[in-house]
């Protein structure tokens, strides 16, 4: 796959009181230019700082191993060891990120217009004022943010919250970046107003071939605006696949879990999980799921499962590709099981 | 079976806020905005009565109006056939006992100061002063366990625990009156989906156990649905749609009820594994 965001054994390691915790623990994704990959995870499981690592904002003391590739024009960057002064072309200009709470993310002092002109000229310093001025309107526009130029000159506390994501839409693509960080970006709005945004994202995304990687807690919006999904727990990704794949055929029994507890419309058996999600210092030996999973061994907690591929034809000696289109893996060793059953059974 | 007991009425509750204001302020409509615009409803014995809606719609004031924390500009509410917007004083303290609530933000809700077996025990404290400070500390410890905290939790501050660990105080702290009616404001939203999931099931257990009546205040259509008997759709102040959840949920009346079900992101099924 040609990679816009190649994600190689990443990881992030932070200093606590009790030690060198790994919110993120040898992770490997990749996204391609047009692709939404959706990040799945509960708090705690790693999403966050991923995110982090991939915009340079890691706290002071935090330290980066592994790579990540983001395709340049020119050449390769690893964001792994990019430089600040680096990272000051990367943010913006070639990655954009969108947050949570917009009303936190936007200057309250500053005409969100003038917002987006910031982040404008912060790429082009050369530009004459008419021509940010017609591309902050431009931004404005195609976030579909309705008479752009009136709004340009309204300050944030005067939009609702859709509005101002459609502000924070615009500020992130305004350089003209081709990755897409969306951590969140419908979590604190009104459901009506997240269909709207949901629908935006995923019309950018296809008129200006960007990657998106799509943070969230919720399945049904990963199922809504997500092509591939990966599953995270405890820094590791536990499942990852074709998004209408993982969610009917979930292997991994977090994902199971995760589903069996998300609320939908029908009033059927809400199943919680049993536990809570253990502590990074406090991991449990072997699989980190096992100590609430109702189908652990004993092989579970030997030993942290690779992820092995759902696919009865693939020799699971093989470590897999991770981020193929089509490819579906699941961390945990019943997977390997079913697969060499598949297996006698195609081979009968 | 629920018993056919009407537990909480209210009739043509209304609110207003003056916008904008300051001492200067012209008393005209223009700058008024209501929150509340005449809102109705019924609550029986047994029933989880849901008032979903988006941000603004108004459901948390009324909430806090059903339980007087905010006074209603118009309208009546009667709780266990009294007329809690007449009453004050020791009147409204005993209400207040059978009339609790569980608010939203289990990061706020709990005083930062206090040990978390003394903020449960604290309603004792105030509606029964005759207990002993070992009995009431032996209740707040058999409540925390009800929720599913360990006794030996009892000692310690809230900023040691978890957001959903909050919550459950939070809920312990409102039963341990053993009230009729709790209104639940927001109670899952700020929780991830598994805990959320265990808080649910945890509020029908009690539920059952202790025959509570619920007012539960959801900007969620499908976390209303898991848990309610009635639904309110509420939209500008007003009630739009109302009744029993199943028809609410698949023969919806309102154009708005419509659009809130068709903007809930859809989940595909599981597919059932032989």
């Amino acid at each position: 796959m040609d990679a816009l965001l190649d994600v190689n054994c990443l990881t992030v390691e932070l200093p606590t009181a009790r030690g060198w915790v790994r919110p993120v623990n040898d992770l490997s994704l990749r996204i391609a230019a047009g692709e939404t990959l959706g990040l799945v995870g509960e708090s705690g499981s790693g999403k966050t700082m991923l995110s982090l690592a991939l915009m340079g904002l890691l706290p002071t003391g935090a330290r980066v191993n592994g790579e990540a590739w983001l395709a340049a024009p020119s050449t390769r960057k690893n964001l792994a060891s990019l430089r600040e002064n680096e990272w000051r072309a990367v943010r913006g200009g070639e990655i954009g990120m969108v947050f949570q709470e917009p009303m936190t993310s936007l200057n309250p002092v500053m005409r969100v217009g003038e917002q987006v002109a910031e982040a404008i000229r912060a790429h082009e310093a050369g530009l004459a004022a008419g021509e940010v001025q017609q591309r902050t309107i431009a931004a404005l526009r195609r976030a579909s943010v309705p008479e752009p130029e009136a709004r340009a000159e309204q300050f944030p506390h005067q939009l609702s919250g859709g509005l101002r994501q459609r502000v924070m839409v615009a500020m992130a693509l305004a350089a003209g970046p081709r990755l897409l960080i969306a951590d969140e970006p419908t979590t604190a709005l009104d459901v009506t107003v997240q269909k709207q945004v949901l629908a935006l994202l995923d019309q950018l995304r296809r008129e200006m071939r960007l990657g998106m990687l799509f943070i969230t807690h919720d399945l049904g919006v990963v199922a809504q605006v997500a092509d591939r999904v990966a599953v995270m727990y405890t820094g590791r990704i536990v499942e990852h696949g074709p998004v209408r794949e993982v969610l009917t055929n979930p292997r991994h029994p977090y994902t199971k879990g995760l589903l069996a507890a998300s609320p939908t419309l029908e009033r059927g058996k809400l199943e919680p999980i049993p536990g809570t999600v253990p502590q990074l210092t406090e991991l449990p030996p072997g699989c980190a799921f096992a100590p609430r999973c109702a189908w652990r061994r004993e092989e579970c907690v030997v030993a942290v499962p690779p992820l092995f591929v759902i696919d009865p034809q693939r020799s699971n000696a093989v470590p897999p590709e991770v981020g193929s289109r089509s490819e579906h893996a699941a961390r945990c060793v019943l997977v390997a099981e079913d697969s060499r059953a598949e297996q006698q059974e195609v081979a009968q | 079976m629920t018993n056919e007991e009407i537990l909480l009425q209210a009739v043509d509750l209304r609110k207003r806020y003056r916008r904008g204001g300051g001492a200067f302020a012209q008393g005209d409509a223009s700058n008024e905005f209501t929150a509340v615009d005449g809102v109705s409803l019924q609550i029986t014995r047994g029933e989880t009565f849901a008032v979903v809606g988006e941000s603004g719609c108004g459901k948390t004031t009324l909430a806090r109006m059903l339980l007087r924390l905010i006074e209603p500009d118009g309208g009546k509410i009667i709780f266990a056939g009294r007329e809690l917007t007449t009453l004050d004083g020791a009147g409204l303290r005993a209400a207040r006992r059978q009339l609790q609530m569980v608010f939203q933000d289990p990061y706020a809700s709990l005083n930062p100061r206090m040990r978390i077996g003394e903020i449960v025990a604290e309603p004792l404290a105030i509606h029964e002063p005759q207990l002993s400070g070992g009995e009431r500390g032996r209740r707040a410890v058999a409540m925390l366990e009800r929720v599913g905290l360990n006794a030996d939790f009892a000692g310690r501050y809230p900023h040691e625990f978890s957001g959903g660990q909050r919550q459950r105080i939070g809920i312990a702290r409102a039963l341990i009156l053993r009230p009729k009616l709790v209104v639940a404001d927001e109670p899952v939203s700020a929780l991830d989906v598994s805990v959320a999931a265990q808080m649910l099931v945890l509020l029908q257990d009690l539920q059952r156990e202790f025959g509570l009546t619920y007012l539960l205040i959801s900007h969620s259509l499908p976390v209303v649905a898991q848990v309610a008997t009635h639904i309110a759709v509420m939209r500008g102040g007003k009630f739009v749609e109302m009744g029993e959840a199943e028809q609410v949920l698949r023969h919806p009346q309102h154009a708005y009820t419509r659009e809130l079900l068709a903007a809930v992101p859809e989940l595909p099924k599981v597919r059932a594994t032989a």
